[in-house]
Order: C-alpha cells, then sequence, then structure tokens
C-alpha cells in the first residue's frame, strides 16, 4: 500500500480501520498477556500442551498468510492504477489463499477434537480455542469482504478491504508465536 | 514484480522471518534454561520484526513517521512485557 501514503494528509486509507486495527491489536494483546500471566502458574502445563500442538503446520499456515497479504497489497496496489482486472485477479489469490489457511485450520481443528484436547482440557487450551476460532473468524470475515469488494474493484473500497485483511495477519504474527512457539 | 519491489521485499522478509522463528521453536535445546528463554526472546524478536513489516509495508506506515513511530513503541512493549512474563514462568 506504499504508494497510499500520503505524509501531509495523514494515515494511509480510512481511518476507521485504523480505528479497529488499534482495537483488534488491543483486544487480542492483552488477551495474550493474560495468558502469558497464567502461564506462570503452570510452566510445566502449559509447556505439555503446547507440545501437542502443530508447530511447523502452523508455521507454514504463517506463511500462506502474510503472503494472502502480499496478493491484498498487490490488489490495492492494482486497484489505486485504475487495473481492475488486475485487482480482482488479486484479490481472488488473496481469498484462496484465506482458504488455504482455514482449511490448515480446520484440520489442525479436528486432530486435537479427535484427542479429546477441548476448551475444559486446559486453561493453555481455553486460550488456544477462543483466540484462534476467533482470529479464524477475522479471517473468514476478511474473504467475504475481499470477494464483495472484487465486484466492483474500486480504488477506495479495495484500500479498506486490504487494510482489514493485514489487520487480521498483523494479528496472526503476534498470536503465533505466543500460542504456538514460546 | 521483481526483487526490488518494496512489496515483494517485504513478503520475502516475513516468509524468512516465520520459517525462522518456527525453526527456533522446533530446536530450541530444553536444557539448560537460559538457552530456552535466549530462543524465546529470539522469537518474540522476530515477531515484533514481522509485525513492523506488515506496517510499514503491507499498511503503508513507512511513509507516517509519527503513526510509525507509535505503533512501534506500542508493539515494543507487548513484545518487552510478553518476554518478561515468559522468562518469570
Amino acid at each position: 500500500m506504499t504508494e497510499a501514503v500520503h505524509p501531509r494528509t495523514g494515515l494511509p486509507g480510512e481511518l476507521i480501520m485504523w480505528v479497529l486495527i488499534v482495537s483488534e491489536l488491543a483486544v487480542f494483546g492483552a488477551a495474550l498477556l493474560i495468558f502469558l500471566v497464567l502461564r506462570l502458574g503452570d510452566p510445566q502445563g502449559f509447556a505439555a500442551a503446547q507440545d501437542q500442538l502443530h508447530r511447523l503446520s502452523a508455521g507454514v499456515n504463517t506463511m500462506v498468510l502474510v503472503t494472502s497479504g502480499l496478493a491484498a497489497a498487490l490488489a490495492v496496489r492494482a486497484a489505486e492504477a485504475g487495473q481492475r482486472a488486475a485487482a480482482r485477479r488479486w484479490l481472488a489469490a488473496a481469498i484462496l489463499l484465506g482458504g488455504v489457511f482455514l482449511a490448515l485450520k480446520g484440520v489442525e481443528y479436528a486432530d486435537a477434537a479427535r484427542r479429546g484436547i477441548g476448551l475444559e482440557t486446559h486453561v493453555f487450551f481455553t486460550f488456544y480455542w477462543l483466540l484462534t476460532l476467533f482470529h479464524a473468524a477475522h479471517v473468514l470475515a476478511g474473504m467475504i469482504l475481499l470477494g464483495i469488494v472484487a465486484i466492483r474493484a474500486g480504488a477506495e473500497a479495495v484500500e479498506a478491504a486490504g487494510q482489514f485483511w493485514h489487520m487480521v495477519d498483523l494479528v496472526w504474527v503476534l498470536l503465533f508465536p505466543v500460542i504456538y512457539l514460546l | 514484480m521483481t526483487t526490488r519491489d518494496p512489496l515483494i521485499r517485504a513478503w520475502l522478509a516475513l516468509v524468512a522471518l516465520s520459517a525462522v522463528a518456527t525453526a527456533v521453536s522446533l530446536l530450541r535445546p530444553a536444557s539448560p534454561p537460559w538457552a530456552a528463554t535466549a530462543a524465546g526472546a529470539v522469537i518474540l524478536v522476530l515477531a515484533w520484526l514481522k509485525a513492523r513489516v506488515i506496517l510499514d509495508r503491507y499498511l503503508g506506515l513507512a511513509g507516517v513517521p509519527g503513526a510509525r513511530r507509535g505503533f512501534g513503541a506500542g508493539l515494543g512493549a507487548f513484545a518487552l512485557a510478553a518476554l518478561v512474563l515468559y522468562a518469570l514462568g
């Protein structure tokens, strides 16, 4: 979205989207810090619970999501240049990669459910399910939004949807290390 | 699109940082304890860097220094708090 930056007039894109980005970062950030505070009371239990997650699969999914972010950014660039067909193609790529992300999450959730891992298995999993499902809901909402703006592929609408999609990216790069890697 | 394109460079950086963070997590030694803590610190710094790349390049804050500093400080405070809580555990 580099081309849309106007340093003298303020933030790029829609101001309301920036309010949403800050709000979402605050909510997820606070939840992740509470998660880490609760970990202090049972570090071994949290480590054992985390070992049951698929770190490699989550790492691959991170790469899928940041690649979808690239597609969304390229869609914004194309829409700003008036290249609506190209913008639609990049939006379709972003949506497709969002679908791949959700499909991989689905496999992960099915595996966890098959092993009897639920909300009440351990406090680690309470946060795991709530935070990752809440994030997945944002991914789904983002895919719908990208699909809607692809119809007309107007620059402002594509940029606003792109901002939402990058927010989903941003939340994931903070959630992924705390839940899966630490 | 070439590797000189800021968006392509940002994407390459994000993929590389994600791969390194995952590798550090998979390969970190269980002992001594300081090694695990050091690995955690590396993972959090990589997360902070990824967030900066998304803000700067995907969301276009590279051209808005004031907002860039504000987001950088907020994310830095989060990463530092997470690191302290992780190290205490």
